[in-house]
């Protein structure tokens, strides 16, 4: 195949009016698809930069360029944009801000000179389903931790990099500290009588057990090292899941009963101690809509509990939409209470 | 002093001072970042608030941070809601911070200076209520000082 590696003038590419980011847009809006009118629409579409500075946005500005070329088709004498157009609308955004910065004039792009159409789309294909292998969990704390260790970044300069809010990379660092500094010393051998090895997938359980409701739980009902604890519970097979178990923490050690027998009895799974909280409390037979804000809450709760994240994402199940709708509700009522 | 105004002097105090002055340090504003909730069990029932700034580090001698930024404004407003919300924040940054496994707990508070004796004098009799000692508080209000803001 014919390709070349150039840094080439932004202002002889042009987007590619069939990317299918844009192309729904630009039939209902019935929007004319020239070069300014597709680069617009490209900002706005989902993962676009919108009217602020977008997360890819700062990454590139971070690494003082992006990291991979865009890549193009010759048309005559200009360029047709066949992978990277949004990159493409933030470089002619600020092209257009700042003429006279040389950095967002050029962009490096690799041109296939004798593209034809199937090869076209299996570029397309394979940029957009295929893409990198992501790290694991585990390798993206582990790189991020030694960074930091040896001094080459600041956690604030990663960020920077990495663009996103700082609270997502701080929940990943925080997860892989604490992987390592209470769970891997559980395991003291690599064969199983020595314990075994500790298992890095299970450092997604430790992502969630630093959501708020989790840690605060953790901190306030169990008196010494909560997070060795956890981990031991891990250990145990106490926590199965990652998505449905950690997450019926809160309910069960707030629970007298579920929490003594939690704590107490070391093979009980945190599912079965959840069915251990009395279901009626003061209900016995009281009409739903007889009931009160804090009982129905009760029972809602206990039944998210009984459900696992594969029943709620059934096609058919109608109340992941019911749960969804009420967090939307309830957000904007509590956000009249909780917040300043 | 606008609420942002003071929100961003927090974030430059913390920033800039060598106490805190670390490559691990994790800062996040809600003006710039939108914080999350955070949740303190109060009598055994979980209560929330949004704090301005929440700042850690990871390793080593590690500390907490919650930061609020409290205009004239927003203090001195009579609506009974909205000092009940100040009440339940510094409920549950205290009793947050009371049950964190770290070294060093800080809540600071920017306000203006004619606040400062009010804002310190609500925060020490919490700190009594909640038996919250090892928590330290930290007050700026030397907002208009061009030499440090």
């Amino acid at each position: 195949m014919n390709r070349e590696l150039k840094e080439l003038d932004i202002d002889l590419i042009d987007p590619d009016p069939e990317n299918p980011r844009i192309i729904e847009s630009l039939k209902t809006f019935n929007i004319e698809p020239n070069r300014e009118n597709i680069l617009n629409v490209l900002r706005n579409a989902p993962g676009g930069d919108g009217p602020g500075i977008s997360e890819l946005e700062k990454s590139i500005i971070a690494t003082e360029g992006i990291l991979d070329p865009i890549i193009l088709r010759p048309e005559g004498d200009r360029y047709l944009c066949i992978e990277g157009n949004t990159r493409l609308a933030i470089y002619n955004k600020n092209h257009e801000r700042y003429p006279d910065i040389p950095f967002w004039k050029k962009i490096p792009a690799v041109i296939y000179k004798d593209i034809d159409d199937p090869m076209l789309e299996m570029i397309r294909l394979g940029a957009h389903f295929v893409g990198k292998k992501e790290w694991s969990l585990y390798a993206k704390g582990a790189y991020i931790s030694n960074m930091i260790k040896n001094n080459a970044k600041t956690f604030p300069e990663i960020v920077e990099v990495i663009g996103g809010t700082p609270s997502k990379l701080e929940s990943l660092l925080q997860a892989y500290d604490d992987f390592n500094e209470y769970f891997a010393p559980l395991f003291t051998g690599t064969n199983e009588a020595e314990g075994g090895r500790p298992n890095e997938k299970e450092m997604s359980k430790f992502v969630n057990a630093n959501t708020g409701s989790v840690s605060a739980a953790l901190e306030t009902f169990i008196d010494e090292n909560p997070k060795l604890q956890f981990a031991k519970w891990i250990k145990q097979g106490k926590i199965e899941s990652a998505a449905d178990d950690v997450r019926k923490i809160p309910t069960v050690l707030n629970n007298d009963v579920s929490r003594e027998a939690f704590l107490s009895d070391k093979n009980l799974k945190i599912k079965d101690a959840l069915k251990l909280i009395p279901r009626d409390t003061s209900s016995g037979s009281v009409k739903l809509s007889d009931a009160n804000i804090s009982l129905l809450a009760d029972q809602l709760k206990l039944k998210i509990g009984d459900t696992t994240i594969e029943e709620l994402n059934k096609e058919d199940s109608e109340d992941l939409d019911s749960l969804l709708m009420l967090n939307l509700d309830l957000n904007q009522f509590l956000d009249h209470i909780d917040t300043d | 002093m606008t609420h942002v105004q003071l929100e961003r002097a927090i974030v430059k105090f913390i920033k800039s001072n060598l106490i805190f002055n670390c490559p691990d340090l994790y800062i996040s504003s809600d003006d710039e970042n939108g914080n999350s909730e955070i949740i303190a069990y109060i009598n055994n029932k979980p209560k929330q608030c949004r704090p301005d700034i929440i700042a850690h580090n990871f390793w080593g001698e590690k500390f907490q941070i919650y930061g609020e930024a409290k205009s004239s404004n927003d203090f001195y407003n009579n609506d009974p809601d909205s000092r009940n919300r100040h009440d339940k924040q510094i409920d549950v940054m205290l009793n947050a911070l009371k049950v964190k496994r770290v070294q060093k707990k800080y809540l600071i508070y920017a306000c203006d200076i004619d606040l400062r004796n009010d804002v310190e004098s609500l925060i020490n009799q919490k700190k009594l209520k909640f038996d919250a000692k090892d928590i330290n508080v930290i007050i700026i209000d030397q907002l208009n000082n061009p030499e440090l803001f």
